[in-house]
Parts: structure tokens; C-alpha cells; sequence
């Protein structure tokens, strides 16, 4: 990859590949370091210079998304604890109840529904950012809608 | 938890993102409760995408393409550092024989 193919690839994926660390991962910190590493290990690694911008792309989260499970099974391992990270930026109300029930998902329901319902994901390009098979998608999204969906429900109660 | 699947969910989905909704689909949409919770989680989560106090000024392209450049010259180096420090402790071991050797030899005469 040229020095100007990445420049273009950094500026159409960057913000969207931090927004999903972010939100799967809950914290916000994380989320930078993690997208660098990212970057850093996309440029080190045997893809073909000549890969396209989607087998780039898919490529780029599968690598993020490992990252961020090594990175939450260190911390399980540290602080034997669920990883309830709180974002300290300050939130509308409107958007509490969201990502209040963001948080009491697991991080694979988040890593799945932000995929699919932000990214636009098809259950091909999610499993190939996740490592799931292609069938095994759409049971496990239709499981984390639902329970996002209770968490949602529940909240405006 | 069971598991709720409709056919209708891509097709929901893709109205909802487009805007482009036939009757019959905003019909199902109305009465489907599978797809009534796709509309809402994707609402949700859209919304919640949409949030600018969470988004960051990121490091430049140019700034991670130096630094991987760094990174990669740094592993590139790291087998002649290793070969260097093993023929430093090679020629360290030759010359301290030698030195033995001398002293033993002048030592016998």
C-alpha cells in the first residue's frame, strides 16, 4: 500500500473503526489506542498490496476486534470483573438509556448489533470482522436485538 | 432466550436506511414483532452513532504511516543487533583465550 492509498483508507474507515471500539469496548481510551495499533498492524501485515477496500476494511476490524478481546480478557484477568468501563463524556438524556443498555450487553452482542444496525455490515463482511461463521450471524444478532431491544423496553418503563 | 427470525428483516432494514417503504412493508412492519425491534434498535443505535460528544480528533495518516515506517526499520535492524552482540561476545571469549594463553606461555619460559 502506497503512503497516499493509506492516507485515503485511513480517512474513509478512521472515525467509524473508533466509534465501534468505542462503543463495544465503552470506553473511549481504549478506543485510541486500540484503532492505532490497528492501523499499525494493517500496514505490517502480508495483505496483498493490491486487496480491495472492502477485503481492506473487513480486514482492518477482524484485526480491532481481537485487539479489543485481548485487551478485555487482560483486564477480566486483572480486575476479575465485567467490563462496565464508563465513559466520563458528558451525555444527553436522550441518550442515556442507549448506551446504558449498551452497557449491560456483552461485548460480542455489541460488536455484532454495531456492525450490522451502524456499519451496514452484511452477515458475509461480519463474520469475516468478528471470525464468526457466516452462518452462525444471524442467531447470534437476532439473540443481541432481543436482548437489547428488553433492556431498551425495560428502561422506558 | 428464543430465537425470532422474520424474511423481512434485510428488506426492513434497508427501507428504513433508504427511506423507500412500500405499503405491504410498512404494513408487516407495523404488525412484525421481530421487525418492529429491528426498527427500534437500529434507531437507537443510529442515534446514539450520531453522538459528537463522543467522537475525538485522530491522529493524522501520515503520522501512524511514519510511525509504522519506524517500526518496521526497527525490526529490520533487530537481526544485525542480535549477529553484533554475538560477535562482540565471540571476539570478547577469543581475545580473554588468548590473553590466558599468552600469560601461560610466558609463565612455562
Amino acid at each position: 500500500m502506497t503512503q497516499e492509498e493509506f492516507r485515503s483508507f485511513y480517512e474513509s474507515t478512521a472515525k467509524q473503526l473508533w466509534a465501534y471500539l468505542a462503543r463495544v469496548s465503552g470506553d473511549p481510551t481504549w478506543a485510541d489506542d486500540l484503532s492505532q495499533e490497528a492501523y499499525l498492524r494493517l500496514l505490517r501485515s502480508s495483505l496483498p498490496a493490491d486487496a480491495d477496500i472492502a477485503h481492506r476494511r473487513n480486514y482492518l476490524y477482524r484485526i480491532a476486534t481481537n485487539l479489543l478481546r485481548d485487551r478485555q480478557r487482560l483486564f477480566r484477568k486483572e480486575q476479575n470483573t465485567v467490563i462496565t468501563s464508563p465513559v466520563t463524556t458528558p451525555r444527553s438524556e436522550a441518550l442515556h438509556d442507549v448506551h446504558s443498555a449498551l452497557r449491560q450487553l456483552r461485548p460480542a452482542d455489541r460488536e455484532l448489533l454495531w456492525l450490522a444496525y451502524v456499519e451496514g455490515a452484511s452477515h458475509q463482511e461480519i463474520a469475516a470482522m468478528t471470525g464468526y461463521t457466516r452462518l452462525s450471524i444471524r442467531p447470534l444478532l437476532s439473540r443481541a436485538r432481543a436482548r437489547m431491544a428488553a433492556i431498551l423496553k425495560g428502561e422506558r418503563k | 432466550m428464543s430465537l425470532q427470525l422474520c424474511r423481512h428483516e434485510a428488506a426492513i432494514l434497508e427501507a428504513q436506511r433508504t427511506g423507500n417503504w412500500t405499503e405491504s412493508l410498512e404494513e408487516h412492519a407495523r404488525r412484525c414483532s421481530v421487525c418492529t425491534e429491528v426498527l427500534l434498535v437500529e434507531a437507537e443505535l443510529r442515534r446514539e452513532a450520531g453522538n459528537q460528544a463522543l467522537e475525538r480528533n485522530l491522529p493524522d495518516a501520515d503520522f501512524l504511516w511514519y510511525r509504522s515506517r519506524a517500526q518496521a526499520h526497527r525490526l529490520a535492524l533487530r537481526p544485525v543487533s542480535v549477529a553484533e552482540r554475538f560477535a562482540t561476545v565471540c571476539a570478547l571469549s577469543i581475545g580473554t583465550a588468548v590473553v590466558i594463553a599468552l600469560f601461560r606461555a610466558a609463565a612455562l619460559t
